[in-house]
């Protein structure tokens, strides 16, 4: 059960955009599609959620053709916009009923977001405008003065426009929620605001695809991956497996010293330097300690000392680097 | 899938799209702006035309401008020119004469003369009036008038004379003869072509323009993947050109109703005649518009043709805009072939050809102009004009089905807008890749 991808695949005019791309989600969770720009990431969301029709493949979805009939889906697309000129409110209600959400519960679902998102003083002016002259100091400030007007999505920022389609994605209470880069061009608090929001999604049970390019963003979130290269899958697995596949073998070293020579003579690959901070790539925890026994013994002063295995983002550039070299 | 899937959504679209068109200012603006052309439209035209302010509480203006008639009767009838007085002329003075008075300048423009003379059995009725329609009406009473004192002297009874009143005619024609007698005069046919020609015209333009701004505006908005999940593209597309389309002939409903409201009040207090007269004088009389049901049925159902024929393209060629500004540049071909089929059908009501009739009713884009009109004025027969339909609704079926073919690429195309040759190459790589 859950969701099932099968040898999806797309060609433009006789070039592969996507090659036989396969797999599978059996539980809830986060899934992650990473890859380059242009690897092929959006076309296969787009394929798997039938906006785009494949050139081959499935998507299977608790044993059925996954769409719209067979799964309740929340989508974040990639390229997120709003009517400008229409009135917010206006906007969700439709989306919302487009979605087989009753105009009543869809009215309900938007207030619940729009508080959790903190979205009340643009969805709701008039609402916010009242509590706002309830403050004491402003209390006959703007008593009298006219009606709020709903707002239209032009008098937003970028970062509130997201969010209120972030609010869209999530109004029919999808079972399998695609997040095409969620978080792309929202600034620090927002991004915590919506990172939030995820979890507790994820605590639901439900299945969330994640797309994107920022790994740490990706890392914090999701269990399984496939790294996209070029059209191609050129890594796939729990997250965790693939790490401990690799081993710990990536050290960062802060010292008061300066301590290439023992790197040398260790036979220690730098990968980068700044002021006495070192990303190191050992070959595994014996030549780690080894450095880290002669730096005691010669009484260098050790800021820190953190062995640890691959980021996602070093994996996803190692893998990369690999699949041009193969080409 | 299933054709109930493909449409999902597509009330709500139509709802929606059209709530925010009459939500929106500028369109409704656009619908008062209608409104009140049609209503300023009657009294130009009569103010244009000659007609003036009419005074309420002069009886000359319900009797075509005559303030007094005077009879002349020359036979032995004995003619009471009271019983003239009755309906416009009800208020106005009767009064028996001699003669015409030979000094014409003794002839006010308010008078009339009704001469009624006779040699034998043969009775003459002449009118003399400054406007012709007070006239005819004056005419015509006379004349039955006449009749009747004529029938009650030769001795008959009131059933009798009523059997004889009775108007029986008789048509003796050759099937040429009578081909012919259905065509209607030149000036007729050409105002029935002009007319009908610039309501296409209207209709056209205003759903091709409305309709690609909407597809432009829902393209720009960057909407269109999010709305994807929940419709098809056909359906998205298919709601908002018929929104668009309803939102016109609410536009068209909007100034029509603006006349009638003109009409009405206008002639309450202005002399509206002079707007028929004009009307009569350039061939538009109200015979052309007293065809029946049928012919009615005919019109509506070629209108409908050409306005969703149009409206198509439009949804076509305002989906291959990413912008507002590609919009123009999207829909200048449609535009064109708008109205070359316009300038066509005009120029082609010139010649009294059946031949070039039937070629223009069967020419894809200007049979949507001159079909129904060639056939309400006799021009074609109705197996033409039904051969006519059937291409128009081939035209229609094909854009439809092009239509389903682009749709899905033109909504989530980005950058360039897609040019025509395209978006053929588009339609052709959906259907090898259905095969």
């Amino acid at each position: 059960m859950g969701l099932e991808v099968n040898e999806l695949f797309k060609q433009y005019g006789g070039k592969t955009v996507v090659d036989h791309l396969s797999f599978r989600m059996d539980e809830p969770g986060v899934y992650a599609l990473l890859g380059t720009n242009g690897a092929g990431k959006t076309t296969s969301i787009r394929m798997m959620l039938d906006i785009l029709a494949k050139d081959g493949g499935t998507a299977i979805w608790n044993g059925k053709p996954l769409s719209v009939n067979t799964c309740n889906i929340g989508y974040l697309a990639e390229e997120r916009g709003l009517y400008p000129k229409y009135a917010l409110m206006d906007q969700l209600v439709y989306f919302a009923e487009l979605r087989g959400v009753s105009k009543a519960d869809a009215k309900k679902r938007i207030s619940h977001w729009s508080k959790r998102l903190e979205l009340d003083e643009y969805l709701y002016p008039e609402q916010h405008k009242q509590s706002q002259l309830q403050t004491p100091a402003r209390r006959g400030m703007f008593a009298g003065s006219k009606k709020e007007k709903p707002k239209l999505a032009d008098q937003l920022s970028k970062g509130n426009q997201q969010k209120i389609q972030f609010l869209a994605a999530l109004l029919s209470d999808p079972e399998l929620i695609v997040l095409d880069e969620p978080l792309s061009g929202l600034d620090p608090v927002n991004t915590d605001l919506i990172k939030n929001v995820i979890r507790e999604e994820i605590a639901e049970g439900k299945y969330l695809i994640m797309s994107s390019h920022q790994m740490a963003t990706v890392e914090e979130f999701c269990t399984d991956i496939t790294i996209l290269h070029r059209s191609k899958a050129v890594l796939q697995g729990n997250l965790n497996e693939i790490k401990k596949g690799y081993g710990r073998v990536r050290l960062h070293v802060k010292t008061e010293q300066d301590i290439t020579r023992y790197l040398q003579e260790a036979g220690i690959a730098v990968m980068s330097e700044k002021e006495c901070e070192y990303e190191l790539r050992v070959t595994g925890e014996e030549q780690a300690n080894a450095l880290l026994f002669r730096l005691m013994n010669d009484h260098v002063t050790i800021i820190t000392f953190d062995l640890r295995e691959p980021s996602l983002h070093e994996i996803f550039v190692e893998k990369a680097g690999e699949a041009d070299e193969r080409e | 899938m299933k054709g109930s899937d493909r449409y999902r959504g597509l009330k709500k679209v139509f709802t929606f799209t059209l709530q925010q068109m009459f939500r929106n200012k500028s369109y409704r603006g656009v619908l008062i702006a209608l409104f009140v052309m049609g209503l300023f439209s009657i009294p130009l035209m009569v103010l244009t035309n000659g007609g003036g302010i009419m005074d309420i509480d002069d009886p000359t203006e319900t009797a075509g401008g005559v303030a007094h008639v005077y009879v002349v009767n020359d036979t032995k009838y004995a003619f009471d020119p009271a019983a003239l007085a009755t309906g416009q002329f009800e208020d106005i003075p009767f009064e028996a004469a001699e003669a015409i008075p030979e000094d014409t300048g003794m002839i006010l423009p308010t008078d009339a003369y009704v001469v009624i003379s006779g040699k034998g059995k043969q009775v003459n009725v002449d009118v003399y009036t400054a406007k012709l329609a007070a006239g005819s009406s004056l005419a015509d009473r006379t004349v039955a008038l006449v009749q009747q004192l004529a029938l009650e002297k030769s001795g008959l009874d009131d059933a009798a004379i009523m059997a004889l009143s009775k108007q029986v005619s008789l048509d003796n024609l050759t099937e040429s003869q009578y081909t012919d007698s259905r065509k209607v005069s030149f000036d007729v046919q050409y105002g029935v072509q002009l007319i009908y020609a610039i309501v296409v015209m209207m209709l056209s333009i205003y759903a091709l323009s409305y309709i690609a701004q909407n597809l432009a505006e829902e393209k720009s908005s960057k909407l269109v993947e999010f709305l994807l999940i929940s419709v098809k593209p056909g359906a998205l597309v298919l709601g908002k050109v018929l929104a668009c389309m309803l939102f016109v002939l609410c536009m068209m409903a909007c100034m029509i109703a603006g006349v009638a409201v003109s009409w009405v009040v206008s002639s309450r207090f202005l002399d509206t005649s002079v707007v028929l007269q004009n009307f009569m004088l350039a061939g538009l009389s109200s015979s052309m518009f007293s065809f029946g049901f049928s012919v009615g049925a005919i019109v509506v159902f070629s209108l409908a043709l050409s306005f969703a024929t149009f409206s198509l393209l439009g949804g076509i060629f305002g989906a291959t805009s990413n912008t507002m500004e590609d919009v123009q540049k999207a829909i200048s071909l449609p535009m064109v072939l708008i109205m070359a089929g316009y300038m066509v059908s005009i120029f082609g009501a010139v010649s009294e050809s059946r031949t070039a009739a039937a070629v223009l009713s069967l020419i894809p884009v200007v049979s949507a102009f001159t079909a129904p009109v060639n056939y309400v004025c006799g021009n074609i027969s109705f197996g033409l004009l039904a051969l006519s339909w059937a291409i128009q609704l081939l035209i229609l079926a094909g854009l439809a089905v092009f239509g389903g073919r682009v749709y899905e690429a033109l909504l989530i195309h980005r950058g360039e807008r897609v040019k025509l040759k395209e978006l053929f190459s588009l339609a052709g790589r959906r259907e090898r890749r259905a095969s």
